[in-house]
């Protein structure tokens, strides 16, 4: 009798442990599978977001303006504006000098934090009338 | 009964158990996640071909500017090797930067169809630069090629002056053409009338009020400005 006991407690045993393998397993892929879905998700949203801003200012003439003059308060300001409250960003300006690229500034705008998904997005700007010379505007953008 | 009671223990423990596993499990997950910045490079190509393109078309924009001013401080200049610098650099730029990202990017022109004119009369001031400029740009997925009418036309003209009572009302057409498409204004350009700023009234037409000082001739002078320069003045005398 106390055989069988001990024999029906290791077979719920082992039964408990496959099962929770079993279990846990499913969870832990059906749960990666989502947080890996969802990341691609706000990814891309981001990079969607960036392109877009960076367009728009491209477009109406503003991003040229600011840059070229160098008005790095107005451009963050524009740049704020295109974008939902919840995203923040920094950026970077590049003058392209003897081949390369040279930093003028940056970051510009919010901290970039050391643990998170950051997007980053890039325009080059063909020059202007007094100065011909590109310009390359990179912006990092997380939530 | 007692064998049921410890059955249904055993199962309550099994499902904290489970569920503590869960939770330790996601925990971890997450702050290994999340302790790790993540930088991903946004590389839409239809994106990139946008930029290049929109751009393209500035960089012709601003060889007109300084071609047209140029010609207007009489300087003499040889225009094809002047918009064969600029478009060089340009396009050794954009390669540089994109084909290191895995881009390949080819733009080319045919030096031999450039062609560059103005026309200035009394009141109308008119330049323009041909170019026809072939952008592709393909990554391992896509690859997107265009032929591109990148001519630029800048056309500034005094379309009428007005006197009533002691204000003349002047009018003034500032065009812009490019490419096929008929772009009139340019709505972040600015249009002095004797250094009045005149008012933008749609449909390429700029609009202001001059004081009258008495009767007379009267000069009036116009220019246009826009991100790429000064580049088209007008002048007439009524």
């Amino acid at each position: 009798m106390l055989l069988l006991k001990r024999k029906r407690a290791q077979y719920y045993t082992v039964d408990f442990i496959v099962a929770s393998i079993i279990i846990l397993g499913v969870l832990s892929l059906v749960y990666s599978q989502y947080y890996i879905s969802y990341e691609q998700d706000r990814t891309v949203y981001l990079s969607n977001l960036g392109n877009r801003c960076l367009s728009v200012l491209a477009e109406s003439g503003k991003l040229a303006e600011a840059v070229y003059d160098e008005d790095w308060e107005t451009l963050s300001q524009l740049i704020d504006l295109a974008l939902p409250p919840n995203v923040y960003s920094s950026f970077y300006v590049y003058r392209w000098e003897n081949g390369n690229w040279v930093k003028i500034v940056g970051p510009i705008g919010e901290d970039i934090p050391n643990s998170s998904t950051i997007v980053k997005t890039t325009y080059v700007l063909s020059g202007n009338y007094t100065d011909p010379s590109p310009r390359k505007i990179e912006l990092y953008l997380w939530e | 009964m007692l064998a049921d009671v410890k059955k249904a223990q055993f199962y309550t423990m099994a499902v904290a158990v489970i569920a503590i596993a869960l939770i330790t499990t996601s925990i971890i997950i997450v702050g290994i996640r999340n302790s790790v910045q993540n930088v991903e490079i946004s590389e839409d190509i239809y994106f990139v071909f946008d930029n290049i393109k929109r751009e393209t078309l500035e960089r012709i924009e601003l060889v007109l500017a300084n071609l047209t001013q140029m010609n207007k401080t009489g300087v003499t200049f040889d225009y094809l090797e002047i918009t064969k610098s600029y478009l060089d650099l340009w396009i050794s730029c954009l390669k540089n930067e994109y084909e290191s990202r895995g881009f390949k990017i080819s733009l080319n022109y045919d030096p031999s169809q450039i062609s560059y004119f103005t026309y200035w009369n009394k009141s109308i001031s008119m330049s323009a630069l041909k170019i026809i400029i072939s952008i592709q740009i393909e990554n391992e997925d896509v690859k997107i090629k265009q032929t591109v009418n990148a001519t630029h036309v800048f056309k500034l003209y005094i379309n009428k002056i007005e006197r009533i009572g002691s204000t003349i009302s002047v009018e003034v057409n500032f065009t812009k053409i490019v490419g096929n498409s008929n772009e009139t204004s340019i709505d972040y350009a600015v249009v002095y009338v004797n250094d009045t700023r005149a008012n933008y009234v749609g449909g390429g037409v700029y609009r202001t009020e001059l004081v009258s000082l008495g009767p007379g001739s009267i000069t009036i002078y116009v220019a246009a400005s826009a991100p790429s320069g000064t580049f088209v003045e007008a002048c007439s005398t009524q």
